[in-house]
């Protein structure tokens, strides 16, 4: 009995001895903590890279922000059947683009989201930048306020893609619906940031995206001092987006100021697509769809060869889906262009060399040459011949007939066609239909259709008749699984 | 010197007996009349006593006024006899149907089968003798009441799933297991194929297994013992005797099942269908599917018959010698099994070593190791995902109008057709050329070693010392060569991914047993553990070769990706035992066991985790002398607190940033929420059991009755997806599994020689979420308070409107819709936990002659069958269809619950395959019984034997998987519910084959 005894007494001790068993360490060798990590501006613009990076998923610009304006619009239709965008070529119930969570496959077939994204993962990683970045300016302090800067653009971009994705532009609501999207201006942390939060107003949105643009644009460098131009922001970039954001809000004005502005910044300038510089037997045009950066862009997504596994080439870059096997060895060409888009090209219009027909009623781009191998190419965001034609649309919209008219004219001579001599509402649907052909397969038809209350007429192939601007379906649904988390938010109408 | 005295007294009342002594022989017989080497034989309340040699004869020396001899053997019913005045004493041994007496392995020791308060489930190695079953975990499939084992991948060498009282945790329901000692891994090791660890053990190694389903027999782990414990413990030698064993069988493997797809003819007459339906042109569809009315504008071509194999060949040979003296002993076995899948290149081969050592230094110091060395090499196919390139999708959607293969035997490109059609059908991937040339081979050496050295000072106490090792390096190789076209772009791309994972565990104890007064039997043990797992990965993938012959990565010109990490957690415990008996009748235990995490944050690491248990044996008491037909009578009681720490990340309490995404090669550092509050899940675990012998045993269960709540849940709780996070680990939510399990052995006929014995076991499992974090209701459409974990959530499949042919479904307010539905129209479809599952099993024996028949079975179940995404379109998709389509809606008035063919499937705006939520068409019940073995195996007789002076000679013939009853619409039930459990994914999962196989096994 003793011996029993004895033994629990020295269970006790081996019991107390670890109390607390702190001889257990964790020993991570894979992470550190953030006062290391946000220690210093290194650290910072390591968290800016994340959010550059986090804009070229393919579910974003990598491929489905591009295209997928397209598809529920007028300009692309499936192509061969891959499963993708069947439901968005007719503006299927709940076939959208979803950029507010971490999406299912929107459809169920063949598109793999590679990494967890949404814009709101941009966006809080741009918000740690913002918030440390300034407490850091005595290390560096030009280089602490690029770093604010681009992070302000980001998150300005990102908003403006959830409030042109999820909401009415200010002034265009249908039936008064003025719900924004939910806003962070500070990071999360930790759980207990992740608060649940109800939509602002749409023009709260407008207004918050107004403001870090004005920011960047005070803090951002000019090009001429960025190296990395076009692939990192500069204040042009800046000044640029402002534009596009005021083009949508419907303040032309403002929009031709920060356009004209814009233009004058950079050294991006507009493609003579008339001639063939090098002799190649293709035009300029053509032949700048070839190169690492378009020489329009302002502002250009760099993609690395380490951005990919090995299958996001063939299964979800812009050139796999917009080319077939006859434009690119083994890309899916899952759209092509719809007949009304090909009958819009006037003759001479050098856009039209990038419609390549490979089969009776199937054109298709040549616009994503996947230049840099295994399908990959940059992605330019926003390009001058898109500021041009907000300078031109803006200034038609102000009455200045004239200088539209002059921009428009410049930028029809530089595709090879005529002037021409419109006034009223037949310049601003000349300037329209130049951005619906310029910009096809950059994500803008959408977009442009919807900030002016424009009907979708859909291509006959599709057999969707025409989509009415206050059709429900033009504003992107909530996911279910995020509303059931998030239940003090709204989903859009009849959802 | 009080012990020397007794000695002294001893031997001189020896000396003197033995005076007056006479000697007793005889034989010993079993049922059949065989003779019965090794049986011990004591003259009861002596030590003397003696074994029966080769012949099964024995000679002892009895007192003159003889007495009884007690006549016992494992296997056997111990029988007493009185000697009276017989010299020669026959005696026929009875086997034994329950032997109450039979040791199981338990936590640190071991214990009479008796003396057990807790639930344990034992399975020994005759049920795993001469079966081709890769590893011991298939074997255990359907033996034991509460263990579910399903296979993971049918994939030869693949893993399983086994699950000890349903689906306690959401994040991870792996028992510990428990082998010689070492607690090794049983996740995934290798990046290649479906590969199993546990398969380094190799089953016919194995004496027994032993399976700790309740508190009281699995507190003593503690931290890890929620989901129950597995303890494996291999073969010994035996002293005084040197057997060796050879064995060799062979036989092959073939599909259960395979889908039904159309023909050429077939797809190209829906596909005109739908290409009308949806207002295109026909041209188009000719032109891809070929004119179904001009034969001569298509080739058949059956990619199902190119790609599976229906006699897929297996082999094992294995050999094994133990033996020793009562000082040393030794076991060293030696095998090489070779097992080919039902499709392609699928294969699997395991070399496997193993020696087992006991030196026994003297009476008080004994030391042993056990030690298996093995080699794994699988050649792997992509599975569980809708891939391209996975044979068990692209097989089935390949279109049957496009060859595989040129006419002069080259590899055609696919779909032949099309140059002319832009249609780039399966990404022009040639499944048998990917499944032909792409190279997906995984290398694991593993060695399972531990050292024991056990110290006896006197004899009621116990010193064990234990240090044991888990050791695999693996190699995993992708080649993906430029002859596929698919690769082509990339001239060739080979990944390399070494893997190193050292995981050891040591322990020590000191045990004390005394009986005291001699009815008061009390046991302590008192120990300490310490364990450690580190993870280590390297991979580097290279592109670009300057041929196709050259596959290393110094050849690739381009250097593509690398990758690599490093991982490890330890834990360390102390833990205390004490067991009383009153009488061997009433039973008391309780174990205390105190275990710190690095998994958890600085406050939370410890956890203290405990059990009690009792029983009593109501058979020894006296009132129960009278009732003669009961052999045993036995409650058994317990409860306790249990702990899990698995399923999440290393670090998940650390606040930290971790290296990720680049842009314009500066490198990018991305947050990771952390919870520092993380702990222990924590399972409350009650148990209340029953154990009834009659008649002798002929009839013997248990039944018991459990309950497990385990809150605290690990899991991944999902943030609002605006915060920029998905989701952080945190300790939410209650999962109750609740159940009865019965055991039912019966010896249903015994009759000269000849016996039909049954197992049958059943468990009847109620699982249930009971809390949810914030006190919601709902997570997602994942989790419902009230709900089973796992269920189907979508909308129920209402048929075809017989007037336009298109899929309706019934949204939650019972509504007709063709589609669009939200979650809100979505309600559960059904589970996929099954409700009862089991085995049933018989072995009839006559002399040398044994069939053994066994069935498996999972009832109340659902399964969504991913594969019918692809297969069941009715042609509105360029993927062959299952034939079964062809009852599509044609024309206004069909009656079917096919949907129209449409070209696209987007009818009206709604598809007609995704109706908004899950699909009630794909849902099917996947109840399943399968005859997953059967056995004949024949043992030549003692007299045949002594002739050809062999100790036994066996051959046996096997069918495994032989027949499955189920309504599933899928290939297998089995790897599906599985699948749908553990969230892998449904689409082309490896289906288990069936196997027939005959050998030979010898010992002399």
């Amino acid at each position: 009995m003793k011996k029993i005894l004895y033994s629990l007494i020295a269970g006790s001790l081996l019991f107390s001895s670890c109390e607390d068993m702190d001889f257990i360490q964790p020993d991570p060798q894979d992470r550190i903590t953030i006062d290391i990590a946000l220690g210093d501006l290194n650290g910072v613009e390591a968290v800016l890279n994340s959010a550059y990076n986090r804009l070229i998923n393919q579910n974003y610009y990598g491929q489905r922000m591009m295209i997928a304006p397209d598809v529920l619009a007028d300009n692309l239709v499936v192509g061969n059947n891959t499963g993708r965008y069947l439901g968005e070529q007719v503006n299927q119930v709940r076939s959208h683009i979803s950029i507010w969570d971490d999406p299912a496959n929107p459809n169920g077939a063949g598109f793999s989201v590679r990494s967890s994204y949404s814009a709101y993962r941009a966006i809080n990683d741009a918000n740690i930048v913002i918030a440390y970045a300034a407490e850091l300016s005595s290390e560096d302090a030009d280089r602490a306020a690029s770093l604010e800067g681009q992070a302000k653009f980001i998150r300005a971009l990102s908003y403006h893609d959830l409030l042109r994705v999820y909401s009415y532009e200010p002034g265009r609501e249908v039936s008064g619906w003025d719900a924004g999207v939910v806003m962070r201006t500070e990071p999360v942390l930790g759980a207990s940031g992740a608060d649940l939060r109800e939509r602002g107003t749409n023009l709260e949105g407008y207004q918050q995206v107004e403001s870090d643009l004005l920011s960047a644009i005070s803090l951002l460098p000019n090009e001429a001092d960025v190296a990395e131009a076009p692939n990192r922001l500069t204040k042009a970039a800046a000044q640029a987006l402002l534009a596009r954001v005021y083009l949508y809000w419907g303040r032309y004005g403002d929009a031709l100021t920060q356009a004209q502005a814009a233009l004058a910044g950079t050294s991006a300038s507009l493609i003579d697509g008339t001639v063939d510089t090098d002799g190649n037997g293709t035009d300029d045009y053509y032949d700048s769809w070839a190169e690492v950066n378009h020489p329009e862009s302002i502002f250009e997504l760099a993609i690395s060869i380490v951005d990919w596994n090995s299958v996001d080439g063939v299964n979800a870059s812009m050139c796999s889906i917009t080319n077939t096997n006859a434009g690119y060895a083994g890309a899916i060409g899952a759209v092509r262009a719809s007949a009304e888009l090909i009958a819009a090209h006037e003759a001479g219009d050098v856009r039209a060399n990038l419609w390549v027909q490979t089969s009776t009623n199937f054109y298709e781009s040549r616009k994503w040459r996947g230049e840099l191998g295994d399908y990959r190419e940059n992605i330019p965001l926003i390009r001058y011949s898109e500021v041009l034609l907000t300078a031109a649309e803006a200034k038609a919209r102000t009455s200045d007939t004239a200088g539209a008219l002059s921009d428009l004219n410049t930028f029809r001579a530089s595709r090879g066609l005529a002037a021409v001599n419109e006034s009223g509402d037949a310049l601003i649907n000349a300037i329209l239909k130049e951005r619906r052909l310029e910009l096809v397969t950059e994500g803008h038809r959408f977009f442009d259709l919807k900030r002016l209350g424009m009907n979708i007429v859909k291509p006959a192939s599709t057999g969707a008749g025409t989509i009415n601007s206050s059709d429900f379906r033009i504003l992107a649904p909530l996911n279910p699984d995020y509303l059931s988390i998030n239940d003090v938010v709204s989903d859009n109408p009849e959802y | 010197m009080k012990r020397i005295l007794l000695l002294s007294l001893f031997s001189f009342v020896v000396a003197f007996v033995a005076t007056a002594q006479r000697t007793v022989s005889g034989t010993v017989t079993d049922e059949s009349g065989e003779t019965v080497p090794g049986v011990n034989v004591v003259l009861k309340g002596t030590t003397t006593g003696t074994t029966t040699d080769l012949d099964g004869k024995y000679r002892l020396s009895v007192p003159e006024e003889g007495g009884t001899l007690v006549f016992s053997f494992i296997g056997l019913a111990t029988q007493e006899v009185e000697i009276g005045a017989r010299s020669v004493i026959e005696v026929r041994m009875g086997s034994d149907v329950q032997q109450l007496t039979e040791v199981v392995v338990i936590g640190y020791g071991s214990e009479m089968k008796r003396d057990i308060t807790g639930s344990i489930s034992n399975v020994g190695s005759e049920e795993l003798q001469n079966i081709p079953s890769q590893s011991f975990d298939r074997a255990l499939q359907g033996r034991a009441a509460g263990v579910q084992v399903q296979a993971a991948s049918g994939a030869p060498g693949g893993a399983l799933n086994v699950q000890i009282r349903g689906i306690g945790s959401l994040s991870d329901n792996q028992p510990l297991y428990i082998v010689d000692g070492v607690q090794v891994r049983s996740n995934e090791i290798a990046g290649q194929g479906s590969n199993n660890p546990l398969a380094a053990i190799n089953p016919q190694d194995i004496e027994s297994i032993e399976i700790l389903k309740d508190a009281a027999a699995a507190a003593i782990y503690g931290a890890q013992s929620a989901n129950g414990v597995v303890i494996v413990t291999t073969k010994r030698g035996k002293a005084n005797t040197t057997d060796v064993e050879l064995s060799y069988q062979f036989g092959y493997t073939a599909p259960v099942k395979l889908y039904d797809v159309m023909s050429a003819q077939e797809l190209a007459e829906i596909k005109r269908e739908s290409y009308i339906n949806a207002g295109l042109s026909t041209d188009i569809s000719d032109a891809i599917f070929g004119n179904p009315e001009d034969p001569s504008s298509f080739t058949p071509y059956d990619w199902v018959d190119a790609m599976f194999n229906d006699s897929a060949p297996l082999s094992s040979i294995q050999a094994k010698v133990s033996g020793g003296s009562e000082q040393t002993r030794f076991m060293i076995s030696i095998s090489d099994e070779k097992q080919d899948g039902q499709i392609l290149k699928s294969t699997w081969n395991r070399k496997n070593f193993r020696m087992n050592l006991d030196h026994k230094a003297s009476d008080k110091l004994k030391f042993s190791t056990s030690m298996g060395l093995t080699t794994q090499r699988i050649f792997g196919s992509i599975t569980n995902g809708n891939f391209v390139n996975s044979p068990f999708v692209a097989t089935y959607a390949a279109q049957p109008n496009s060859p595989a293969y040129t006419a002069d035997g080259e590899f055609e490109f696919y779909p032949a057709h099309f140059p002319n059609t832009s249609a780039g059908h399966l990404f022009n991937y040639n499944i048998v050329q990917g499944v032909f040339e792409e190279r997906r081979e995984a290398f694991a050496r593993q060695a399972i070693a531990s050292a024991q050295v056990v110290y006896t000072p006197i004899e009621q106490i116990t010193v064990t010392i234990l240090g044991g090792a888990d050791v695999a390096n693996t190699e995993s190789i992708n080649e993906r060569p430029p002859t596929i076209p698919a690769f082509a772009a990339l001239n060739g791309q080979v990944l390399s991914d070494n893997r190193a994972i050292l995981n050891w565990n040591s322990s020590a104890t000191i045990g004390y047993s005394e009986t005291f007064a001699d009815d008061h039997s009390v046991s302590v043990l008192l120990g300490a553990e310490l364990k450690e797992e580190t993870f280590k990965q390297t991979s580097a993938t290279g592109r670009n070769f300057p041929n196709p012959a050259l596959r290393l990565l110094n050849d690739a010109a381009t250097p593509f990706a690398v990758g690599g990490t490093y991982t490890e957690w330890q834990r360390a415990g102390a833990f205390v035992r004490a067991s009383y008996n009153f009488k061997q009748k009433l039973y008391a235990n309780g174990t205390f066991r105190r275990d710190g995490h690095s998994r958890f944050g600085a406050q939370n690491r410890v956890g203290d985790f405990w059990s009690v248990g009792a029983s009593y044996r109501i058979i020894e008491e006296s009132f129960m002398q009278g009732v003669g037909f009961l052999e045993d009578l036995k409650l058994r009681f317990s409860y306790g607190v249990l702990g899990n720490a698995n399923g999440i990340g290393n670090y998940e309490a650390i606040s930290s940033f971790q290296g990720s995404r680049q842009y314009l090669g500066g490198a990018g550092q991305e947050l990771t929420l952390a919870n520092d509050q993380l702990t222990w899940e924590e399972s409350k675990q009650t148990n209340i059991g029953l154990d009834l012998g009659f008649f002798k045993n002929r009839i013997s269960t248990s039944i018991d009755f459990f309950r497990n709540d385990t809150g605290n849940q690990l899991f991944s709780v999902p943030l609002t997806d605006d915060s920029g996070f998905g989701n952080i680990t945190s300790n939410v939510g209650e999962i109750r599994n609740q159940g009865i399990e019965i055991e039912l052995n019966t010896v249903n006929l015994d009759i000269s020689g000849f016996k039909w014995t049954s197992s049958f076991n059943i468990t009847f499992l109620e699982n249930e979420v009971l809390s949810l974090p914030n006190d919601q209701d709902t997570i997602g459409t994942s989790l419902i308070v009230g709900q089973p974990v796992n269920f189907l959530w979508g909308v129920d499949y209402a048929g075809v409107n017989p007037a336009n042919g298109r899929p309706m479904w019934i949204n939650r307010a019972g509504e007709y819709i063709y589609g669009g539905a939200s979650v809100n129209d979505g309600y559960i479809l059904g589970s996929q936990i099954p409700t009862t599952f089991g085995g049933f099993a018989n072995t009839f024996s006559y002399k040398g002659l044994a069939l053994d028949v066994m069935f498996q079975y999972q009832l109340g179940a659902d399964a969504f069958n991913s594969d019918l995404y692809n297969l069941a379109y009715s042609g509105s998709t360029s993927d062959n269809q299952l034939r079964s389509e062809l009852d599509r809606w044609q024309q206004p008035g069909d009656v079917t619950n096919v949907p129209i063919a449409y070209e696209g499937g987007s009818v009206g705006g709604f598809d007609t395959q995704f109706p908004g939520q899950g699909n009630g068409r794909y849902v099917s019940d996947a109840s399943y019984i399968r005859l997953k073995q059967i056995s004949l195996s024949y043992n030549l007789p003692q007299t045949v034997l002594d002739v050809i002076k062999m100790k036994s000679v066996r051959v046996f013939a096997n069918a495994t998987n032989l027949v499955t009853w189920t309504n599933y619409t899928g290939v297998d039930p089995e790897v599906v519910l599985n699948n749908n459990q553990t969230g892998a994914s449904a689409y082309g999962v490896y289906p288990v084959g069936k196997q027939f196989t005959a050998g030979i096994n010898v010992k002399f």
